[in-house]
């Protein structure tokens, strides 16, 4: 609950700066004009790459899915000379999902052990890109086609995701046979597990493009692949993101 | 608020709610249904062994009587057994003291070991029970349906996690065999207080392991729990069956393969 107040709070301190930027009042007098600042809000489609770390498992599977998830956050873009621009980001993800493995264990001629794990997750992340932006502005290209303003951008750079709220549960079926004998086990939600799924810190790269329209609205694609786990390399697998991030957002004027 | 700003408000608070939904749809539950298993308590009780000889007068002696007061203190607490060399009404105590004896290098008896160790019984009573660290404990339930056998179902659970070959033994242990005992003044009619008498074994497996079967291996995980079904036989002389009862101990292996002591565990 703090978080997710602490989120709102900052969401709502940000706005302020969409107030009467134009006129230069309040907060805004100190934001130098090549510096523009907005918010935005992205439907997250996320396809992980599911990977099993070595085991001594004489047979292992691991599969996944997650859901579809949102984000949402603050951008800050700088302009340089030449349409080149740094856009430093502040944003906030969740998503969910879920993670099934599978192990059969032989440690004894006498002994086989099926271990299929179900792990439930959630997590929101704290998520700072930092962009380098090439923007092409649309005026000169169409001659007065589009007002001014309006702009196509590519964007490349990298990513750091911090983890402050992650969650997993996890329920297990462990078929045990030994001696001839079978008994399984299944449990749902197992208590005194760790709790927590993703590490506190990941990163990863991003590429995207985006269109701005006159009017400050901006559409923009992103796609990010983590380089580091978003789960925690204890569990016994790696999931290494692949995202694609379709939102719109506004730069204030 | 400008208007491009209330549009993207409305919109993303639209989309916000659509993928909240499809959030809220997500929870996958394993199937299965589990097998009955007993249930385990989570605590340490300490394993206490008489060693003595039917034909040694220090064990009807200063041994026999040292027991006794052990039972009478501790034995609704912990698990306290004698094992006994020599011919005792027909029960297979004698290959058990053999092979206790050659493992854990006992050459003169009585001989009393606490947890498979050499600390006394308090200190050992000390050491295991005030650790808050249960590893892994058993419980049982006995079946006495057939007059000549003793069914032994077991349920073994772990309560840390653990990377190790762990072992579960299960000593069938009769309480008051009227058998001869030398250095004790009743003589043959010597009334043989809680002694081991023989092992479960496991039902196919006929190489019986007097110092416990391999039951798990490798990276066990806090949770972790299996059920085992044992056998033994059934003299007709043990008719009482509230005198019969089963010491489970749980061990690992040192470099030699020599037992180390996990928890024990009897049905008081």
């Amino acid at each position: 609950m703090k978080q997710i107040l602490t989120v709102a709070l900052i969401c709502l301190t940000l706005t302020a700066f969409g107030q009467e930027r134009r006129n230069r009042v309040g907060l805004n007098r100190y934001i130098p004009l090549d510096m523009h600042i907005g918010m935005k809000f992205s439907a997250n489609s996320y396809f992980s790459s599911f990977k099993l770390e070595t085991t001594d498992a004489v047979a292992s599977k691991i599969s996944g899915s997650e859901s579809l998830g949102g984000g949402g956050g603050f951008f800050l873009r700088r302009d340089w000379a030449n349409g080149f621009s740094i856009q430093p980001e502040l944003n906030f993800h969740f998503r969910t999902g879920t993670v099934n493995t599978s192990h059969i264990y032989a440690p004894d001629t006498m002994m086989t052990i099926t271990k299929g794990i179900l792990t439930n997750f959630n997590t929101v992340t704290v998520e700072i890109p930092f962009y380098m932006k090439y923007r092409w502005e649309l005026i000169p290209m169409r001659k007065g086609a589009y007002k001014a303003g309006s702009a196509f951008s590519i964007f490349l750079g990298p990513r750091i995701a911090l983890a402050p709220y992650t969650k997993r549960s996890v329920d297990r079926n462990i078929f045990t046979q030994i001696y001839d004998q079978d008994s399984r086990l299944v449990e749902t939600e197992v208590e005194g597990l760790r709790t927590r799924f993703a590490p506190i810190i990941s990163m990863g790269i991003a590429a995207g493009v985006d269109f701005e329209l006159h009017g400050g609205f901006v559409a923009f694609a992103s796609y990010y692949r983590g380089l580091t786990s978003h789960s925690i390399k204890e569990y016994g697998y790696r999931l290494l993101d692949n995202r694609l991030e379709v939102g719109i957002g506004v730069r204030f004027k | 608020m400008s208007n491009p700003l209330m549009k993207f408000t409305q919109i993303s608070l639209a989309l916000a709610l659509v993928a909240l939904c499809l959030i809220g749809c997500t929870k996958e539950t394993i199937t299965g249904t589990s097998s009955t298993f007993l249930t385990v308590d989570e605590k340490n009780e300490v394993l206490y062994f008489h060693y003595s000889h039917v034909d040694s007068i220090n064990s009807g002696d200063a041994g026999y009587t040292a027991y006794s007061a052990q039972l009478e203190a501790y034995d609704s607490l912990h698990v306290l057994a004698t094992i006994t060399g020599g011919v005792l009404d027909g029960s297979n105590n004698d290959t058990i003291y053999t092979s206790h004896m050659a493992q854990y290098g006992i050459l003169n008896i009585p001989f009393y070991q606490s947890n498979l160790g050499a600390a006394p019984f308090q200190q050992a009573i000390i050491n295991h029970t005030l650790s808050s660290n249960v590893v892994a404990n058993a419980a049982c339930e006995l079946d006495f349906d057939d007059p000549s056998k003793i069914i032994i179902n077991t349920t073994t659970e772990f309560f840390t996690d653990l990377q190790d070959s762990v072992f579960l033994s299960v000593y069938i242990i009769v309480d008051s065999i009227v058998s001869n005992q030398a250095g004790h003044p009743d003589g043959a009619a010597t009334n043989h207080r809680k002694v081991v008498a023989d092992i479960g074994r496991l039902n196919g497996f006929n190489t019986p392991q007097y110092h416990g079967y391999k039951v798990a291996s490798g990276v066990i995980e806090k949770g972790y729990k299996f059920n085992l079904t044992f056998e033994a036989d059934r003299l007709p002389t043990w008719a009482d069956t509230s005198l019969i009862s089963v010491g489970l101990v749980i061990t690992t292996r040192d470099a030699t393969g020599k037992p180390i002591f996990v928890n024990a565990h009897t049905q008081h």
